[in-house]
């Protein structure tokens, strides 16, 4: 038998049973699906952590007092002597503090800081800018808002310009930050940000809260973590006096578990793939006894068992790819749907895809072999007289 | 043509061998129009089996045109089916899925014939039978007897020495019947096939050249 006409009578057998050949793919289908669907949540997931990661900073280490030590601005300078692979230090005074606007007011997170911070934190502007640099004197305070709560305080904008009060000061507004969405820990945009001469004054106090330390290299500020830890448990004579981390760990430890996360949910969609594999060996196995007859006539007429072992496989394999294919479309066609209707972040990985369609196309092979083989070894003398 | 030198068969049954052809001896020769007859369990359709090549003897030979279809291994066997051979079955057997011309092309699509070459000699098969104008339907579309022609058709349309038909009018009415077994002999006196025609009805063993009745087994008597 020639290749090409064995390929026709497989398409043949398909078209013409196509409530059995769909009922075939069914199972492939939704698992093909199922596993591009899913992985694109996860990898869209995963995707907004490392995002968050980023805008935090993982060259970033965090200085802070703790059981009551003094912590001053003297302690930035004191971080900028001792560390040499620091590029910036930026101390923080953090507060709560009511803002007001005309008749609204919103709970935020007060930092008081200096302006490189917004450097440090590589932030993008919504509009405006950050404070004026020497405009940190009391008479002239301004005020650089997050997101979350400009847009609470004025749902349309243009605040830049305008007053706002906290800590019972007004402010005029300089600048409002582009929003970062919620990622790990507190998020900048339910951040207001003022001049920390400006909030160490209001607050009536010359400490801080933090100091940041900005590196050029995740293995500079490991570096650097580790040098401050040593320098202040020889200063305070213990390792409790000033916590000294870098969210780095924290971050890569978060970013494993969903990493976890996305190979749990594709592999749940694997097992469905599996299963769905099963269907095909299920349903050629009643096809196989349905057609014990024309299994008989074949063999009648000069079919060798091997053209019968190729004409069933290869419907089988045929069932596979066009079940995988349907599948993939289905799975792409999903995620981009889901995108913009829940406004969930997806990304569909060529990995997932070739995998998923890849263990489909096999899942026909092996699944049809069994059935494919069963067929082949009928004997042709009952077959042909088979009342099925 | 066909020459059967001490062809025995035996069934294994419930652990013991069943005998069911005893050391047959029968010889065809080119273009002879034969009919098997017999009671059920005679032993006449095994012997058709042996005779298409779905089977082997279990001693014995079997000489088809010289050559002893016992040695041959199973590719060589099904491209003698193929070939040689062309069968008709009682209850037709046509492939219920594919059309009447599809189920005529069916030994060439396994002889590996190009399809056009395929569906111009299936076509003219059917033309010359009288089915031209059904050749798109499905079986289930046809009459008994119009299927039963197809059948013949795919049993002649790879030229085959032998033509072999278990009980070709069993299934159909007696009109029927007639026209089909005019069509054999019509086939018979203008192709010169060699035919064997298992067959209880008598009108069929009247219209054959010889008949050779099986009993038990063993070759009861010839009628020439």
């Amino acid at each position: 038998m020639r290749w090409s006409d064995a390929l026709r009578m497989a398409a043949t057998s398909l078209a013409r049973h196509k409530f059995r050949t769909v009922l075939t793919m069914l199972g492939l289908i939704m698992g093909v699906a199922a596993v591009i669907l899913l992985s694109a949540i996860g990898n869209g997931t995963e995707l907004q952590v490392t995002r968050s990661i980023e805008t935090l900073g993982s060259n970033l280490i965090f200085v802070s007092p703790a059981g009551g030590t003094p912590f001053s601005l003297e302690q930035a300078a004191y971080v900028q002597r001792a560390t040499p692979m620091a590029r910036q230090v930026v101390p923080v005074l953090t507060t709560h503090s009511q803002v007001v606007f005309q008749a609204t007011s919103v709970t935020a997170s007060a930092v008081g800081t200096m302006g490189s911070w917004f450097a440090l934190h590589h932030v993008r502007w919504s509009s405006g800018s950050a404070w004026a640099a020497g405009a940190n004197r009391l008479t002239l305070p301004q005020v650089v808002l997050g997101a979350a709560v400009a847009q609470e305080l004025a749902p349309h904008g243009g605040l830049v310009g305008h007053h706002v009060t906290l800590l019972g000061q007004r402010f005029a507004v300089a600048g409002v930050l582009a929003p970062v969405g919620q990622g790990l820990g507190s998020s900048q945009d339910s951040d207001v940000f003022l001049p920390l001469s400006v909030a160490q004054s209001l607050l009536s106090t010359n400490q801080i809260s933090q100091v940041i330390v900005g590196t050029a290299s995740p293995t500079e500020a490991s570096l650097a973590t580790n040098l401050l830890t040593r320098l202040y448990a020889k200063r305070y004579g213990t390792s409790s006096a000033v916590q000294v981390g870098s969210e780095d760990q924290l971050l890569a430890a978060v970013s494993h578990t969903q990493q976890t996360f996305t190979d749990m949910l594709s592999g749940t969609a694997l097992i469905a793939l599996l299963v769905g594999g099963i269907g095909i060996m299920n349903i050629m196995l009643v096809s196989v006894r349905e057609r014990t007859r024309e299994i008989g006539v074949r063999t009648a007429v000069g079919a060798h068992a091997d053209d019968v072992v190729l004409q069933f496989l290869l419907e089988a394999i045929a069932t596979s790819v066009l079940g995988g294919l349907v599948g993939m479309a289905l799975g792409v066609a999903g995620a981009g749907l889901l995108a913009r209707l829940l406004k969930v972040p997806v990304v569909v990985g060529a990995a997932a895809v070739f995998l998923a369609f890849g263990v489909a196309t096999l899942e026909g092979l092996v699944f049809g072999l069994y059935p494919s083989i069963a067929a082949s070894r009928l004997d042709p003398i009952q077959a042909l007289h088979y009342d099925g | 043509m066909i020459r059967l030198a001490g062809v025995s068969k035996s069934f294994p049954t419930g652990g013991r061998l069943v005998p069911v052809l005893h050391e047959i001896q029968l010889e065809i020769g080119p273009g002879e129009m034969v009919a098997l007859v017999g009671s059920s369990g005679s032993g006449k359709t095994t012997l058709m089996n042996i005779l298409g090549g779905l089977d082997r003897p279990t001693s014995g030979q079997y000489f088809l045109d010289h050559q002893e279809i016992g040695r041959l291994d199973t590719r060589a066997l099904a491209r003698v089916r193929n070939v040689y051979i062309g069968f008709v079955f009682q209850s037709f057997n046509l492939v219920p899925t594919l059309t009447a011309l599809e189920n005529v092309e069916l030994p060439l699509v396994y002889r590996g014939v190009a399809p056009a070459e395929r569906r111009r000699r299936s076509t003219e098969v059917l033309e010359r039978i009288g089915l031209g104008a059904h050749q798109r339907l499905k079986p289930f579309q046809l009459s008994g007897g119009q299927q039963q022609r197809v059948a013949i058709c795919r049993a002649l349309v790879g030229n085959p020495r032998v033509l072999l038909a278990d009980e070709p009018t069993g299934n159909l009415d007696s009109g029927t019947s007639a026209e089909v077994l005019d069509l054999f002999q019509a086939i018979h006196q203008s192709g010169g096939h060699t035919m064997v025609l298992v067959t209880h009805d008598r009108a069929v063993a009247r219209a054959c050249q010889r008949t050779v009745e099986i009993a038990d087994g063993h070759i009861a008597q010839e009628v020439l």
